[in-house]
């Protein structure tokens, strides 16, 4: 289980998280959903440890790993995917979920074998010896999504792993994530394909203007006078004031 | 460790061509020393010795994308450590070039962690390194133990393997030379494909946010990858020394060896394995090449200065990855990739070998 607590977050003077409190149970999915801005990918780098909060607390299963460095929330059982870009385009999509695989495989025969059968498991087998860079976006975020389940993970954020994606491929995730929660795992979700939101959402947090506005589940949180000004009543003005800089190349791939 | 069939490997024309090559220049460096007269086994020396150096600066430089400068150091480690311990103390050459190897890998491994906790980018790095350099240089200047300006020469008179001395026949630096090569070129090969640092050093190289967030130790990686890589170079230095048999400042620690290291691996192909050695074997028949007309020895680094322009500006037309990847990509063109787009099969054995950024 994760939990996150009063978790506050600033860069320079812009406050880009305040008070973010939420609990992600193990073997649930909570998807964490909000309009551009409202501070979900700063919340997901602090929980993986790309990102030092400035206050608050994350546990997972009560240990605290506040802070603690992303390969160390690796090693414990915290993995995220990544919003993949260009710049990683040379590297090998086998040895990408290899690599990971080492968390629970001792030595190369092991963690081949594991990563065999994870890219066998996502139909990307036959893409092994590509570049990451040669082979469709869609299918980098499957690798992503490979490559994080590879370690058998105790917390899973994904990070808008849908994005880009055909819906026969959004329904292949869709069918992995559930497989996922069976094992166990707590996953959360950042997402805006509302389709997947729907399937999968046990429980859905909604941010603004790096606050929990609503928590619940979609249908509590979709009647949340709050949630729908967020979406649709916020004069543009007052949104950018909490935009994050960093956010935004992220932003600019969907 | 068990690899199976060997020749299971070799299910793709590149790699198959890959293995005819490979097999054709090992054989043709084996016999090269009894075709030619003594004065072209040393040139043979130095290009072994080129792509020795490349190679190693490689590993940090081209696995990892530490552009490092440093490297100069190690190879006047390696130089400087058999110059002080051997011709002056009479230490047998190859505890001096053990020596040189630790000091080497301990510098390596303290500038990568240096380095990190700045958290300086690749260009920062390049001119960290290169401070360290000029500064290394300025002290064996002005340092009697390490000769000054006046450098050391060799004294004494052992010769054979033992004493890693020859005095006529180069030959025994020849193979001496090689046989580090292969060596160091299987090791390294060995430790890209099969271990987990290994492995992660690619991803380090290209985002290390990434990397560690797959649970590699990114600074540690760094600082281990730097002190192989520098470890290795100085034995490089100590070969060059021995041959050479003078060591100065102006010979072992100048900025133009970690420019021609640097320079001959991303030629060859950064992060390639066999990209720095052909680039190193180039660049020195190259150089031989331009002699034969009868360009006096002063031009020839300068006439190298241009060959090396033509064949930056020659792969910034036909793709930047270097030599290899231009090389692999004919080979695909000429003969396909011959991966069959398959379906999943799960019957087969699993520890297959992939196609990774060593091949």
């Amino acid at each position: 289980m994760l939990t996150v607590a009063n978790v506050a977050k600033s860069f320079g003077g812009l406050h880009v998280l305040h008070d973010v409190t939420f609990t992600a149970a193990s073997a649930s999915i909570t998807a964490l959903i909000g309009p551009n801005g409202a501070g979900k990918s700063t919340l997901v780098n602090i929980i993986g440890g790309v990102l030092r909060p400035d206050g608050g607390a994350v546990h997972l299963d009560g240990e605290d790993v506040t802070g603690v460095p992303s390969a160390t929330a690796f090693a414990k059982g915290i993995t995220r995917t990544f919003q993949i870009s260009g710049n990683v385009g040379a590297l090998n999509v086998f040895e990408s979920v290899a690599v990971a695989a080492y968390r629970q495989a001792r030595g190369y025969r092991r963690a081949n074998a594991l990563a065999r059968a994870e890219l066998e498991r996502f139909e990307l087998w036959e893409y092994r010896d590509q570049q990451l860079g040669s082979i469709p976006t869609a299918l980098t975020r499957l690798v992503d999504f490979a490559r994080a389940m590879v370690s058998r993970p105790k917390v899973l954020l994904l990070d808008e792993v849908m994005a880009g994606l055909t819906p026969h491929e959004v329904d292949l995730v869709i069918r992995q994530v559930g497989t996922c929660r069976e094992q166990g795992v707590a996953i959360v979700m950042i997402e805006h394909v509302m389709q997947a939101v729907e399937a999968l959402a046990d429980h859905v947090v909604v941010l603004n203007q790096g606050q929990v506005i609503a928590s619940g589940s979609l249908g509590d949180v979709s009647r949340n006078a709050e949630v729908v000004e967020a979406y649709l009543g916020t004069p543009a003005s007052e949104r950018d004031d909490v935009r994050v800089p960093a956010e935004d190349p992220a932003k600019g791939q969907q | 460790m068990t690899l199976g069939n060997p020749l299971r490997y070799l299910d793709t024309p590149l790699r198959r061509v890959n293995a005819v090559v490979v097999t054709l220049a090992l054989a043709f460096a084996l016999v090269y020393p009894f075709l030619v007269p003594p004065p072209m086994v040393g040139v043979g020396f130095v290009a072994l010795l080129y792509a020795l150096r490349n190679f190693t600066w490689n590993i940090a430089g081209g696995y990892v994308g530490q552009l490092s400068l440093s490297h100069i150091v190690a190879f006047g480690t390696g130089a400087f450590s058999v110059a002080v311990l051997t011709w002056r103390h009479e230490v047998n050459a190859w505890i001096a070039l053990v020596v040189g190897v630790v000091i080497s890998a301990v510098v390596g491994f303290l500038i990568s962690l240096l380095m990190s906790r700045f958290g300086v980018n690749a260009f920062f790095l390049a001119l960290g390194t290169l401070a360290l350099s000029l500064a290394a240089a300025g002290v064996a200047a002005s340092w009697s133990f390490l000769g000054d300006t006046n450098g050391i020469s060799y004294s004494g008179s052992e010769e054979g393997f033992a004493h890693l001395m020859w005095y006529i026949d180069p030959s025994g630096f020849y193979y001496t030379t090689l046989g580090f090569l292969v060596v160091i070129t299987i090791g390294t090969a060995a430790l890209m494909r099969f271990t987990h640092f290994g492995r992660s050093l690619p991803f380090i190289r290209e985002d290390p946010v990434i990397a560690a967030s797959m649970g590699v130790r990114v600074v540690r990686n760094q600082a281990l990858a730097m002190a192989l890589s520098m470890g290795l170079t100085s034995i490089a230095g100590t070969l060059i020394a021995q041959y050479v048999q003078i060591v100065s400042y102006e010979s072992v620690l100048t900025v133009e060896i970690g420019v021609a290291m640097m320079v001959g691996s991303i030629i060859g192909g950064a992060g390639t394995l066999a990209g720095p050695i052909v680039a190193g074997i180039g660049i020195a028949v190259l150089e031989e090449f331009l002699r034969s007309f009868a360009v006096s020895s002063a031009n020839v680094s300068s006439y190298t200065q241009i060959a090396y322009a033509v064949v930056v500006i020659l792969l910034l037309r036909f793709g930047t990855g270097g030599i290899m990847p231009l090389w692999e990509a004919g080979v695909r063109r000429v003969f396909g990739t011959g991966r069959k787009p398959v379906a999943p099969v799960a019957a087969e054995p699993v520890g297959e070998l992939v196609d990774g950024r060593v091949g």
